[in-house]
């Protein structure tokens, strides 16, 4: 205990949360929102600077936003979690594209199908505020891709190489970028490959090895300043990714992402941009469970879907006004099968859907506007409705379904609407928003139409449920900034009020299917349920030198008929201290959390004790032949402690004392 | 007005009289020889004057429900329709013998002179036991008498069985479909009979059949919204098996009488995993 309370006293700092966001009133954009939180990967060819660990995957950038939890099943594709929601409650999207893991137990989410060197930035907005492509309760995330700039004829290169030692994970990769007044391309490669990660005290975590590729290009070309054309085309893929929170690892997850785009700048008379994009992406995943042992028989799911979309967005400005309008639309579709090979019953195998192949086409349209009343006063309306067709277009999957709902119709329409008001008061150094949101989400493919899909973490299996209704949600949020020479601090609050709250209810009369089930729970609705979080950061710039950093963050989820909701971060702190001279950064980090007091044991919850962890890094920036190179190297949890969070699928425990090295080296013409 | 209501009323009768007349006559014709019995040739049975060739869907016989389709042919191989046809199955055993069920042989179609049935045999065939199966014609009073040994196969999975029920009298349920099941909802079928003597076996009817389907290598994993089986007009009892994915399945049993009571067959529950009682599938 002494040594704990040792450690908070001697790592009373802060480190490098950099969410603030320079207010500028760019034109190009929507005015600016106080009430955004994102992580800039790259910047100006340079990878993330600010990171301790710039070569981490995306997943380690998200977690570092305050309003983002990221679930782990394993070292690999965590679920981002937004707001203290799951990721269907949040509309992810890709430069507005939407995209749709292929996996029924959310081992691909969107974000794991990108790779550092496809993005800019993740902007992440709460509630219906920033929910310009699609219906949303949470919130939205948009990985924004990075694009190659026009300018003076350049090449620029970029190559990277990082190792870590507790997981032997090594990281390469390497990126090209052309500029010209006309064409400007942008092309990239990064590979990533690990083996079993230890957790503290050096246990092995069996079956947490990855491999990753991921190649993207991206090219744009204007032949005036008034139209633009651009393409971009990502493939992503990842084989024998060990799930050890899992019985089953994935043998393959393959993306394939491409976008054509039109921009237009002016093309009448007070309208500021144009833009048109037509998409398309393609997502396999195959879980399988050859690499584990002690099996009687062995099992293969393999899932796809296919999504074909547009959008169109016209900037328009007129005095005060500045309006964001917005159409888009997409196709997709989705199936999953289960093939089970047994030896013990004549050698026949055994075959289901559990997605039973699901048409939806989606129609969105959104407004905005975003008055600038004076020179302190933002009000931004915004509103938009979808209009969702969902159809079960594989007979078999049909019969599957009707199996459990004999009155199931193939096809069904929803209309999802939203809508937000926020207030804006920008000052100096102090700025407040407030932002009221109301939104709708249709039920999942999984939570309407899947069949057996097992939870590995409350160890039942699901049965989607085809006649819920949609989730409702009234949510409040407020940011408060304050920001001086020598300090600046941010404060978020969110409440969320949800109606029809769509979980898992236990049914007696079913019996499971997977081995591991103790039970089958099929999708039903919670009246209400309710969800508060907060978080808060300081950053002291004692002097030019040194910075001290503190951030909090937790969320709190109840519902009358269950309790406590799953998955609701505990108290978590960051504290570091930075230190910056010639070239040199040293970072001191904390990161801890109390324990975790508000579970759910129905849910497969079990308490969390707290923990505290130690990071040391180090970088240095120089220059090899004028050209400028980042070193970085640090520890992770220094003092090797074996320790789990509430984000942890099963309890699995996290990583154990890690070196790494990143090597950055940017080089140009 | 009346004549035009009473037409309108009648005018199915009035369709299926003109249809059987025109069969009737029909019948003095050559019948066509065009169409076959559905299925693969499995057994000829002949005499001086006839001979009658018997299908299955695969070309065999196995133990369990067959569905037969069959025609007679004269001496000059031509299609003939007897007066009456009544099979009678017989198992000969050591030192005894004795029948199974069957259904009574119908004319499917006057125009092809295709017959149908269906024979439930319990056992197969073996190196000591053999099925005869006797098929008596009648035409103009002559009586001819085709008698041959039928191999039957045993089938792969439980397909038939043969119970005492709390009754005490003895009863013979078979499965008779789906040929092909297919994941998903499946109208199965069965028949029930009861077993009056060695040689005679009754339908029995106003009975019900409860399934509940299992799979046993999957954690004795179960299906919901299965229906219990009740009688249709042509004697067999049908009901919703619902299969939520393909493999092995044990459709466990409980046969029920008129009145509800129990005569075979057990719940499934923890302690209890499987029905004395049952049907297997694989697909």
């Amino acid at each position: 205990m002494n040594t704990k309370m040792i450690m908070k006293i001697l790592v009373l700092c802060i480190c490098n949360m950099c969410l603030f966001q320079k207010l500028h009133a760019q034109l190009s954009d929507s005015l600016p929102s106080v009430q955004l939180n994102e992580v800039t990967i790259v910047s100006k060819q340079s990878l993330g600077e600010r990171m301790k660990k710039p070569l981490s995957n995306v997943d380690e950038y998200l977690n570092r936003l305050p309003n983002v939890q990221m679930i782990r099943r394993g070292a690999y594709a965590w679920e981002p979690f937004v707001n203290g929601l799951s990721m269907e409650r949040s509309d992810i999207t890709i430069d507005g594209m939407h995209i749709f893991g292929a996996c029924t137990d959310k081992m691909d989410p969107v974000t794991s199908y990108v790779e550092l060197m496809n993005l800019k930035k993740i902007r992440v907005s709460n509630g219906q505020m920033g929910s310009a492509y699609g219906p949303t309760l949470a919130g939205t995330m948009n990985l924004e891709l990075q694009q190659p700039n026009f300018g003076e004829k350049k090449m620029k290169g970029i190559s990277f190489a990082g190792y870590e030692t507790n997981n032997r994970q090594k990281i390469v990769g390497s990126g090209i970028d052309y500029t010209s007044p006309k064409a400007a391309i942008l092309a990239n490669i990064t590979f990533r490959n690990a083996s079993d990660y230890h957790a503290g005290g050096g246990k092995q975590i069996a079956h947490s090895q990855f491999t990753k590729y991921n190649a993207s290009i991206y090219g744009r070309f204007k032949w005036d300043d008034q139209h633009q054309l651009q393409f971009n085309w990502i493939y992503d893929h990842a084989d024998h990714v060990g799930y050890p929170a899992l019985p089953m690892d994935v043998k393959l997850a393959r993306a394939m992402i491409f976008s054509a785009g039109y921009i237009s700048y002016h093309p009448w008379k007070g309208i500021h941009q144009w833009q048109t994009k037509l998409y398309y992406n393609d997502v396999k995943h195959i879980m399988d469970d050859i690499d584990r042992s002690n099996l009687d028989m062995h099992m293969t799911m393999p899932g796809w879907t296919h999504t074909a979309g547009f959008i169109s967005q016209i900037m328009h400005i007129e005095g005060v006004h500045h309006w964001n309008i917005q159409a888009n639309g997409y196709f997709n579709q989705s199936l999953a099968e289960m093939i089970m090979y047994s030896d013990s019953s004549g050698g026949n195998n055994m075959f289901m859907l559990m997605w039973p192949g699901v048409n939806i086409y989606n129609m969105d349209v959104f407004v905005q506007d975003s008055l600038l009343l004076n020179k302190n006063w933002y009000i931004s309306f915004s509103g938009g409705i979808t209009a969702q067709h969902q159809q079960v277009y594989d007979s078999r999957g049909f019969s599957e379904l009707r199996i459990f709902y004999p009155n199931a119709k193939k096809s069904q329409m929803r209309w999802l609407k939203r809508g937000n008001i926020t207030f804006n008061d920008v000052h100096e150094d102090w700025q407040i928003a407030l932002n009221a949101g109301y939104g709708e989400r249709a039920p999942s493919i999984s939570e309407a139409y899947g069949i057996y899909l097992f939870n590995s973490f409350d160890k039942y299996d699901y049965i989607g449920n085809p006649f819920l209704k949609n989730e409702r949600s009234i949510n409040l949020f407020l940011n408060a900034q304050y920001r001086t020479k020598r300090l600046s601090f941010e404060w978020q609050m969110g409440l969320q009020k949800i109606k029809n709250y769509i979980i898992g209810l236990m049914d007696t009369t079913l019996t499971p299917m997977s081995k591991y089930a103790a039970g089958v729970r099929v999708y039903h609705q919670l009246p209400h349920a309710t969800i508060w979080n907060s978080s808060a950061s300081a950053n002291v710039y004692i002097t030019d030198e040194w910075i001290w950093n503190l951030s909090l963050s937790f969320s709190r989820g109840t519902s009358k008929a269950i309790g406590n909701l799953p998955f609701q971060q505990p108290l978590s702190y960051t504290s570091g201290i930075s230190f910056f001279k010639n070239g040199y950064q040293v970072d001191l980090t904390a990161i801890g959390a109390n324990r975790l007091r508000y579970f759910n044991k129905q849910y497969g919850e079990t308490p969390v004790p707290a923990y505290i962890i130690l990071n040391l890094s180090g970088s240095k920036e120089f220059h090899l032949q004028q050209h400028r190179c980042v070193l970085k190297l640090g520890i992770e949890n220094i003092l090797d402690r074996r320790y789990t969070t509430f984000a942890n699928w099963d309890r699995i425990p996290q990583m154990g004392r890690n070196i790494f090295f990143n090597l950055i080296y940017y080089y140009s013409d | 007005m009346e004549t035009i209501a009473f037409i309108r009323k009648h005018i199915y009768f009035l369709f299926l009289f003109t249809f059987v007349v025109l069969a009737g006559c029909n019948k003095q014709n050559n019948l066509s020889q065009s169409t076959q019995p559905q299925g693969i040739k499995v057994l000829t049975l002949s005499d001086n004057n006839y001979s009658i060739e018997l299908y299955t869907a695969n070309g065999k016989l196995q133990t369990g429900y067959n569905e037969i389709t069959l025609w007679v042919k004269d001496k000059n191989g031509k299609v003939v329709i007897p007066d009456s046809i009544t099979w009678n199955p017989m198992m000969h055993m050591m030192n005894m013998s004795h029948s199974c069920p069957a259904s009574a042989i119908s004319l499917q179609s006057s125009a092809t002179g295709i017959y149908a049935g269906y024979i439930v045999f319990q056992m197969a065939s073996d190196s000591m036991n053999y099925w005869q199966l006797a098929i008596v014609l009648k035409k103009q009073n002559m009586i001819d008498t085709l008698t041959g040994v039928v191999k039957v196969l045993p089938s792969p999975l439980q397909v038939v069985q043969t119970f005492r029920g709390a009754d005490s009298n003895k009863y013979v349920v078979a499965y008779a479909g789906p040929a092909n099941p297919k994941i998903g909802i499946n109208t199965m079928s069965a028949v029930l009979y009861q077993m009056i003597s060695m040689s005679d076996f009754i339908p029995v009817h106003h009975y019900k059949i409860l399934i509940d389907p299992r799979m046993p290598d999957m954690g004795n994993h179960g299906s919901p919204n299965n229906t219990p089986f009740v009688e249709g007009t042509d004697g067999l009892y049908r009901g919703q098996l619902n299969l939520t994915m393909s493999g092995f399945w044990r459709i466990n049993l409980q046969v029920l009488d008129s009145a509800g009571n129990i005569l075979a067959g057990q719940p499934i529950n923890e302690q209890n995993t499987s029905s004395s009682l049952y049907f297997e599938i694989q697909f």
